[in-house]
């Protein structure tokens, strides 16, 4: 078997006695667009968490490219080329758009061993360069010396998918990238992170509510449900699964 | 040898009941507000001079109840304190960042200090138990001052009364309501900010009474605050912040351990309580009863 | 303001300006404002050092007055028991004892805990360290270091009296320079933006792939090692050191000066420093109020001007953007 890119075997989180995640096991191959949904309350937000290092699962293992990551937190992993969005966008609201890219840019040369000279004050022409051009790919050059605080709520997710990318994730994860907005904006994501992840040649983990972005962006999709993984499979498998049209698209537009 | 043993156990018990006197308003205002106050030691301070004030116009013979009445003066005027530093300070900075709160009040602890030396002055004073608790108690070889038995129960009795308030009673149902989210308990139509003032009251009028009771119980000089401040973080760090009884706990344990330091490590006070605290910081970081939180 | 395009001429002019100040005092003051002088000087590196770990990183302690006094204990020891060892050695030395003791304090409580729990503890350490050296009789215990002499710079090809008229003086302008720099450049470099964003929001910080712990520890031993550094260079200049130095009310002295100049720049503490001089200075005969008066300035900042005097300024500035607007539009 060849191994998966990344791959949660048996996942369980308690908060005290309530059982979060049951023995979760999923995977995400090179090139695939997975997709985790279920109902509110099912426990995806806490499974994203859990893949990306912030919350340390009570039992199973979490393996990037094999190894096993399970005990490592939210920085280690990203410097193995996991980088992640939140559900509400968290960028540094004190900062132009364009010293968030860059902060985020610096982070990855100071990681990847990059040293500018003792004495350098400013960022590098390099860092700059790298911060202007995502500026420009999710179409915030306009936006560039506006403070963040200052920008809508649709801007902040694109900087912070800007400041993603700017640590030239192999998998990126996506808490919820359209949630709240309209359809119109909402058509322009996808279709912004369809090319971008073609683009960049980057995996993709999302949870999504909005079922049009689901399976115009997933290849793969799996389904939770109090906390345990009801089925896990191509967009069609999902679609003609009973169980899943009973508990989740049976209530939905698309059964 | 039991002698001794006594005399350590004993020892450890008027730390203990001492520190909790103080460290009880600290904890509680913690609980409910969740600001640590560091001006607390301070107002404990002062508190223990308006006593001795008080205490100054009967001269060398004290009788009981001037003694205890002067511990209510001392905790009336520092409730009264308490009230002004609300309204001055909480209250205004309600919608700042917490940093800024600890800053005011460790800047409070500093006014406390000044206002006390411009007061009473640099010197020492001191004042002796009262009179009925001169008398000393002999116990398997031990020596154990009546005063220092009155420290004890004062400590105890405090604990109780607490205990009993939070835990059996409306008001105290409605504190651990606020304490658990304010936000809530406004919705369900309590006054919160009333609530905030009363604590604050009550935790200021604990400090006074606790400088009140304690007065005899040391001599009184300017660093008083920054001796007792520490002992009732120790005390509240290690019970967990905001738990009353956890408090009580910790203070037990670390009069222990003062007490044992005192006697084997004569010439190094205060190293081995802070070792105790630093172990307890490294192994539950939450204090002995306290949530994990943040 | 962008935070990754820095412009150094505007530091370099302020602190022109500051070192020009501080050479022509003596030519102009009597002694003891030169002895002020120099100590608002190491002051203002003192004020600095809290403020990198505060306001860049935040972290709050309560408990610098521990690092200054193990720089001037450290220096004054050397100088009075291993006079042989070369006084910038001696220096160097002083700031490294601050930063293993930041670096134990930070172990200890910084990983675990922070804001509320870390200034307890930077307190209680602090007040650990002010009991052990009033016990130690190598310190002196209540009585300090008495006699401790300013040396004699030794370069091979020259040498320097720093026991001579106002030299130690000039030599104490001239660190705190250089210490200002380094901070400053710490402050505005990469480092500088990295801590800002573990500041700004640690879990963002974290997933853009930075260390958070690691980096809160070292802006923890960056201050503990300036601040003894700002120690060792105050002992030969009171030529006395004492417990003093390390009790608790020393370490409210950083938080004021950079609160009453202003926490959100690098020249708060500068401005705080030098104003809490002045201020102290003309209330020097009432005595008994001094611990009144830092107490009660701080609370007054802290309610009234949080943004301290800089901040005070640029808003009052802010408030006339139309003269600087019509200016940009006439040269473009």
């Amino acid at each position: 078997m060849s191994q998966s890119l990344l791959s949660a075997e048996g996942i369980h989180l308690n908060y005290g006695p309530i059982k979060v995640l049951k023995d979760v096991t999923l995977t995400l191959e090179e090139g695939e667009r997975h997709v985790i949904i279920g109902p509110n309350g099912a426990g995806k937000t806490t499974l994203f968490k859990v893949l990306s290092g912030e919350l340390r699962p009570t039992a199973g293992q979490i393996l990037l490219e094999g190894d096993d990551v399970s005990r490592t937190t939210g920085f280690h992993r990203v410097r193995r080329g996991v980088g992640r969005s939140f559900q509400v966008a968290r960028v540094f609201l004190e900062m132009t758009a364009l010293d968030n890219v860059a902060v985020a840019a610096e982070a990855r040369h100071a990681y990847e061993g990059v040293r500018p000279g003792l004495w350098r004050i400013s960022a590098t022409r390099r860092v700059m360069d790298e911060a202007a051009e995502l500026l420009s790919v999710l179409g915030l050059d306009a936006l560039r010396d506006t403070p963040a605080s200052m920008l809508s709520h649709g801007d902040r997710k694109r900087l912070e998918l800007a400041m993603s990318l700017a640590l030239r994730p192999r998998i990126l994860m996506l808490d919820e990238p359209t949630a709240g907005m309209s359809p119109t904006d909402r058509a322009a994501a996808v279709h912004l992170i369809d090319r971008i992840m073609r683009d960049n040649g980057i995996s993709l983990i999302l949870t999504e509510h909005d079922m049009g972005v689901v399976f115009q962006l997933g290849t793969r999709l799996s389904v939770l449900n109090y906390g345990e993984l009801v089925v896990s499979g191509t967009p069609e498998e999902v679609r003609q699964n009973p169980m899943v049209r009973e508990i989740y698209l049976g209530r939905n537009a698309y059964a | 040898m039991t002698g001794e043993l006594i005399t350590i156990a004993f020892n450890a018990l008027i730390w203990s009941m001492a520190t909790f006197l103080i460290a009880s308003g600290l904890t509680l205002v913690f609980g409910i507000l969740h600001v640590l106050n560091f001006s607390h030691g301070g107002f404990f301070m002062i508190g223990a001079y308006v006593a001795y004030t008080v205490l100054e116009q009967f001269g060398a013979t004290v009788p009981l109840w001037a003694y205890l009445m002067a511990a209510i003066v001392a905790a009336a005027a520092m409730g009264t304190a308490g009230a002004a530093v609300d309204q001055v300070v909480f209250r205004r900075l309600k919608n700042f960042e917490g940093v800024y709160v600890l800053i005011a009040t460790y800047a409070l602890l500093l006014v406390c200090d000044g206002f006390v030396k411009l007061v009473w002055g640099l010197n020492y004073h001191s004042v002796s138990p009262p009179e009925s608790l001169l008398g000393v108690l002999f116990a398997g070889g031990a020596i154990l001052p009546h005063f220092s038995i009155f420290v004890v129960l004062a400590g105890l009795l405090t604990f109780l009364v607490l205990e009993a308030v939070l835990n059996h009673t409306s008001v105290g149902r409605t504190l651990q309501a606020i304490a658990a989210d304010p936000w809530m308990a406004q919705v369900l139509g309590i006054n919160v900010s009333s609530v905030y003032r009363w604590t604050m009251i009550v935790g200021f009028a604990l400090a006074g009474l606790a400088g009140g009771l304690l007065v005899a119980n040391q001599s009184l000089s300017p660093d008083l605050a920054g001796i007792f401040i520490l002992q009732a973080f120790g005390v509240v760090i290690v019970g967990g912040m905001g738990s009353i009884r956890g408090a009580f706990i910790a203070a037990i344990l670390l009069g222990f351990v003062e007490a044992i330091s005192a006697t084997y490590l004569p010439s190094y006070p205060g190293v081995l309580f802070f070792a105790t605290i630093a172990a307890v910081l490294i192994l539950r970081p939450e204090g002995l009863l306290g949530r994990a939180t943040t | 303001m962008s935070i990754t395009r820095i412009k150094p001429q505007h530091f370099a002019g302020v602190m022109a300006l500051l070192i020009v100040a501080g050479f022509l005092l003596p030519h102009v003051a009597n002694r003891g404002i030169v002895f002020l002088g120099g100590v608002v000087a190491i002051n203002m590196v003192f004020g600095i050092a809290f403020n990198i770990a505060f306001q860049k990183a935040g972290i709050l302690s309560f408990g610098n007055a521990m690092f200054f006094a193990t720089g001037a204990y450290a220096t004054g020891y050397m100088i009075t028991q291993v006079p042989q060892i070369p006084f910038l050695l001696m220096i160097a030395l002083s700031g490294l004892a601050g930063a293993l003791l930041a670096l134990i304090t930070g172990l200890l409580a910084l990983r675990r805990s922070s804001g509320v729990y870390f200034a307890v503890i930077t307190l209680a350490v602090g007040e650990l360290i002010h009991v052990l050296i009033t016990k130690m009789d190598f310190l002196g215990r209540n009585d300090g270091m008495v006699g401790v002499f300013r040396p004699t710079l030794d370069f091979a090809v020259f040498q320097i009296d720093l026991s001579q008229g106002d030299s130690y003086y000039y030599f104490i302008i001239l660190s705190c320079a250089v210490l200002i720099s380094i901070l400053w450049v710490l402050w505005s470099n990469r480092f500088g933006r990295a801590l800002q964003t573990v500041k700004s929001d640690p879990m963002r910080a974290d997933f853009l792939g930075t260390d958070i712990n690691r980096k809160r520890l070292q802006a923890l031993v960056l201050s503990g090692a300036a601040t003894a550094l700002a120690g060792a260079l105050f002992a030969p200049w009171a030529q006395i050191v004492t417990p003093d130095l390390a009790h608790w009310s020393q370490s409210t002295m950083p938080l004021l000066f950079a609160l009453l100049g202003g926490t959100a720049f690098f020249f708060g503490p500068v401005v705080g420093a030098v104003l809490f001089s002045v201020l102290e200075y003309n209330t020097r005969t009432l005595v008994g109020i001094s611990d009144l008066m830092v107490g009660g300035l701080l609370l007054a900042v802290v309610l009234a001007v949080p943004g301290g005097v800089l901040g005070l300024l640029k808003s009052v500035i802010a408030r006339k953007p139309a003269k600087s607007l019509v200016r940009k539009e006439k040269n473009p």
